[in-house]
């Protein structure tokens, strides 16, 4: 969930329901999480202080509050993606063994 | 559908924002968003919304749970900006002190010694006021104390006894309302040692005072209530007895020791706790003759649960019984009972609060004055402080600001205060502690309980609060002052005359410094002045070189023997080459706490005896003629001079012809017009005397009053005249003889140089003569006169001390305003010299200021001191409390320091350079 909102933020600031708008439409609606979870977790990633909230205005000129990343954010967004990277080639490489090992029976 | 809040309300609250409307609105607008893209996608406005709520999930717990993560991030981050608020305050604090360590310095120094000071004091009221006795249940300890009226009174003066008659102690012990209660007889014996024999001051006392003070042995145990008895043979030794002339043995309980002959078991060591005594026997309250008296202290212990009111009020009931009088219940109660604590410091009680005042003073004067150089500095600062207001810091964080200065003062004012005061209280103890042998001062300390004077937690907790209170005091008004700069409205012009304001406030705080060391000082130089009259009075004899000595007489020896070995030593000492007279005398001039005898057995010839009485009990009982009985050599020994006839023959110890000298002031009242020498005094107990000399005025008992009326008794002859007549030995014959109820007699030998250089030789003289004889508390005369002043010297000394610290501390006050004064005004100062004025012109402008601060000042510090003094009364000698010269001294020298103090920057006035003043700015 952390990983999700910092990558959003990473293009810019965003309102939370912006942030669930764009993971919607890029997993397209693969994720059938609680909308609401989304709040809680912006809230903490403030208090960490990965992500700064500022009340602002919103397209349709209305007050809606936005998320920026920090710096200290984008290095956390940048370890997390290294992490998942690193876990997603380990992950593939189990997906695509081809060959059965030798220790394994039957 | 709920109003979004406004945007001014989030960020208004008191508390910071406003969490719940916070996420209330973050929510909704989520809701919102969400139903509109459904409505979008074609779903009805009713079931887009429901939809919506569907997908967000539980609302209320949602909300719930980021209020919880919110308040605890909000939380976090004002403890946070509060603490580094602070930090950053004090750090720019020291830096500020850094740019001006010259005046940092001082700041710190002065109230470094404010807080020292009134640390020093405190530590001494703690020991002796405050704490707790070190005994179990120290407040259940009490005395019984009788309001004894002017007509039952021994001496015709009403008096305040606190020590009880033996023989009553039954009806004491019969109350309900006491536990306990014991005798205290104080006394000294002779002990038997390996290296001779050792006089020892110890007491009898009642077996209930070991269970009433609940104090543990060191070794052994106390005096058990089967062990009073007449004949019991118990003793408890002081740790320090046990140290110092038993060596500390190890098998100390059980060894027997002979105590003025008489066999005694040690069954017990004590701690110093329990008492200032070498040792403690049984005491038993033997009937005594018919019409004879006596008083001895005495110590009680309330019963627990009874409360000191209604045990007072048996007490009075019991004591009234006893008297044979009925207790009037609006009348003073003849008998009260008062907390030990309480009546063992009552004496000093007095002294310590005209202290506590004086360092209170000096404190004010301090803070005053830090406050001063504060506000100062502070409005060289003025633009600094606009500049912050106008940045948006509220007066709030400026007073925030000027109060970390001051806390960052305060903190480190108190560290090197508490170095003052630790050096402060080893000096007091070294000076309150006495050492002077145990006749010439009772109790070995000025102050009760002087050894238990330190720098403890307690005393160090009210250091803490000391530099809270102190940097609140001088801090919050600086700060206050300060925080008005800057504020909108307030202009240039504004802004001067807040700076004059502050001169003006400056000029206040100094005269209230020089007020405040004006009073400190009088007060200072009374007690100097009755010391050093006390100090230089004329005691009517030499001590200059003369060296005093007792000779320990062994407990159960005769008077004859006591007589034989006395004389024999006193007649070696003169042979001695560098001895030219010696002898002794019954009572030690000088010493404390002495039964005197009054000699109204001894009428002058062509007077009755009931014109003598008469004549006698018109004087105060100070004034009464005393008795002394001296060898023939020791009045010379002390240096007193005769003005008329001739001194004792030495051996004249004939019973027929009695022959007596009497001092100057018995022969004025007597003998008024006639010379006294020749005439006879008439005795119905030691036979006629005759007056063979006059003593020039001399003071034997006491330096204060005037001189003593004295009638000498030769002691060979007061021994030839009861062996003639076989009569009833009176208490002067028996064991008071020569010793006046101690273990000793004293003796003087006058030395052609340093008097301690023939100690060796007295005391080889002395093992010569007997042996059980011993020599102790041998000291220079000199020793024991200067001694008699050193509780007046104390109060003076420290007065003294803390009134030159506020005077010269109110100096630089006076100093420093002006110094500023002239500094805000130099351009001023440069038009009108610019204008013609003359440099005396300037400086009398300056002066006149000073002068009329000065004015003031000691005006109302003499009239405080008018008002005051008079609680000095107590501790003066020889002059009143108004006295003239004191006043009139001490005003003319503080006054001229001030002048000069004043004078020194009105001088600097007098240079400015007027082009250079008006091209200043500001």
């Amino acid at each position: 969930m952390d990983l999700l909102i910092l990558k959003a933020l990473s293009w810019g600031p965003m309102h939370g329901y912006s942030v669930s708008y764009w993971v919607r439409q890029v997993t397209e609606e693969t994720f059938d999480i609680q909308e609401g979870a989304l709040y809680p977790a912006l809230h903490r990633l403030e208090e960490k202080g990965w992500i700064d909230a500022e009340w602002g205005v919103s397209e349709n000129n209305r007050q809606a509050k936005y998320y920026a990343l920090t710096p200290l954010g984008r290095k956390q967004l940048r370890h997390e993606l290294s992490t998942w990277a690193r876990f997603a080639e380990a992950v593939d490489k189990i997906v695509r063994a081809t060959e059965k090992p030798a220790w394994v029976q039957g | 559908m709920t109003r979004s809040t406004p945007m001014w309300r989030r960020y208004a609250t008191l508390f910071g924002r406003n969490i719940r409307g916070d996420i209330e609105d973050e929510l909704k607008f989520h809701l919102e968003a969400r139903t509109r893209e459904l409505v979008d996608a074609g779903w009805p406005p009713r079931a887009a919304e429901e939809e919506a709520h569907r997908l967000f999930g539980d609302r209320d717990a949602i909300a719930a749970e980021c209020r919880e993560i919110k308040t605890r991030f909000e939380q976090r981050r004002q403890m946070h900006a509060y603490l580094s608020g602070i930090a950053a305050d004090i750090h720019f604090a020291l830096r500020g002190f850094r740019r001006t360590p010259g005046l940092a310095v001082i700041m710190v120094l002065t109230l470094a010694l404010g807080i020292g000071a009134t640390t020093a004091i405190f530590s001494v009221v703690n020991a002796v006021l405050l704490q707790p006795l070190p005994y179990a249940t120290p407040e259940r300890l009490v005395r019984i104390v009788e309001n004894v009226p002017a007509a039952e009174a021994f001496d015709g003066v009403a008096v305040r006894r606190d020590s009880i008659n033996p023989a009553e102690v039954a009806s004491w012990r019969a109350s309900e309302s006491l536990s306990d209660v014991a005798v205290i007889a104080q006394e000294s014996r002779t002990l038997a040692t390996d290296s001779g024999a050792v006089q020892l001051y110890g007491a009898r006392v009642s077996p209930a005072l070991f269970r009433m003070r609940g104090v543990a042995p060191l070794l052994g145990r106390g005096l058990l209530a089967e062990e009073e008895r007449p004949d019991a043979d118990t003793i408890v030794l002081s740790e320090a007895a046990w140290r110092e002339h038993l060596g500390s043995d190890p098998r100390i309980v059980g060894r027997v020791l002979s105590l003025d002959g008489r066999a005694l078991t040690v069954v017990g060591v004590m701690p110093p706790e329990f008492g200032p005594d070498a040792y403690w026997t049984p005491f038993f309250a033997a009937p005594q003759p018919p019409g004879f008296v006596s008083f001895l202290a005495g110590s009680a212990r309330l019963r627990d649960g009874v409360s000191l009111d209604a045990a007072s009020a048996e007490i009075n009931a019991i004591g009234s019984g006893l008297r044979g009088i009925v207790p009037d219940p609006g009348a003073k109660p003849r008998f009260e009972l008062v907390r030990e604590l309480d009546q063992i410091t009552s004496r000093v009680v007095p002294a310590l609060r005209v202290l506590v005042v004086a360092v209170a003073a000096v404190l004010l004067i301090v803070c005053t004055n830090v406050a001063t150089l504060l506000l100062v500095r502070g409005t060289r600062r003025q633009q600094e402080i606009a500049i912050r207001r106008s940045l948006g810091a509220t007066r709030g964080r400026i007073v925030r600001l000027v109060l970390a200065e001051s806390l960052a003062l305060a903190a480190i004012a108190g560290a090197v205060g508490v170095g003052f005061a630790l050096a402060a209280v080893q000096v007091l103890k070294s000076v309150a502690i006495v050492d002077l042998p145990r006749r010439f001062f009772i109790g070995a300390a000025i102050l009760p309980r002087a050894g238990e004077i330190a720098l403890n937690p307690s005393v160090l907790a009210f250091v803490a609060l000391l530099v809270l209170v102190t940097s609140a005091l001088f801090g919050m008004w600086t700060a206050l002052r300060l925080s008005r700069f800057g504020e909108r409205g307030h202009h240039a012009a504004a802004q001067i005359s807040a700076s004059a304001n502050n001169t003006r406030a400056g000029q206040v705080l100094a005269t209230v410094q020089l007020g405040l060391a004006m009073t400190l000082l009088i007060g200072a130089g009374l007690l100097l002045h009755s010391f050093f009259k006390l100090a230089t009075v004329d005691p009517g004899f030499d001590p200059r070189g003369v060296l005093s000595f007792e000779l320990v007489v062994p407990g159960d020896s005769s008077a004859e023997r006591r007589l034989e070995v006395a004389a024999a030593l006193a007649s070696r000492l003169q042979d001695h080459p560098r001895v030219a007279s010696a002898g002794f005398i019954d009572i030690p001039p000088l010493g404390v706490g002495n039964i005197l005898f009054t000699s109204d057995a001894f009428v002058p010839e062509g007077m009755t005896g009931a014109e003598f009485s008469e004549a006698e009990s018109a004087l105060s009982p100070n004034e009464r003629t005393q008795l002394r009985v001296a060898s023939s050599g020791y009045l010379r020994a002390l240096g007193a001079r005769l003005t008329e006839g001739s001194w004792i023959e030495d051996g004249a110890s004939n019973a027929a012809r009695q022959t007596v000298l009497v001092s100057r002031a018995f022969a004025q009242r007597y003998f008024l017009g006639s010379s006294a020498v020749g005439t006879t005094l008439r005795s119905g107990q030691f036979g006629n005397a005759t007056i063979v000399g006059v003593v020039d005025d001399i003071r034997l008992n006491s330096l204060e009053g005037a001189p003593d009326r004295i009638v000498f008794r030769e002691p060979g002859q007061m021994l030839a005249a009861q062996r003639a007549r076989q009569a009833q030995p009176s208490p002067q014959m028996g064991p008071f003889f020569l010793t006046n109820g101690y273990n000793s007699i004293t003796f003087a030998a006058r030395t052609d140089g340093e008097p301690l250089a023939i100690l060796a030789d007295l005391r080889a003289m002395a093992r010569d003569i007997d042996p059980s004889f011993a020599i102790d508390a041998a000291i220079p005369m000199e020793l024991v006169r200067s001694g008699v002043t050193t509780r007046p010297r104390f109060y003076a000394v420290l007065l003294g001390t803390f009134g030159a610290l506020a005077g010269f501390i109110a100096a630089i006050g006076i100093y420093g305003v002006l110094a500023y004064l002239v500094s805000q005004r130099t351009k001023e100062v440069g038009i009108r010299m610019a204008l013609g004025a003359r440099p005396a012109n300037v400086l009398q402008l300056v002066l006149r200021r000073g002068v009329t601060m000065i004015a003031v000042g000691l005006t109302a510090g003499v009239l405080g001191a008018l008002g005051l003094t008079r609680y000095l009364e107590g501790m003066l000698y020889g002059i009143a409390a108004l006295d003239g010269t004191t006043y009139a001294v001490v005003i003319a020298a503080f006054a001229a320091v001030a002048v000069l103090a004043s004078y020194v920057p009105a001088r600097r006035a007098t240079r400015i350079d007027p082009l250079a003043a008006l091209r200043q700015d500001g």
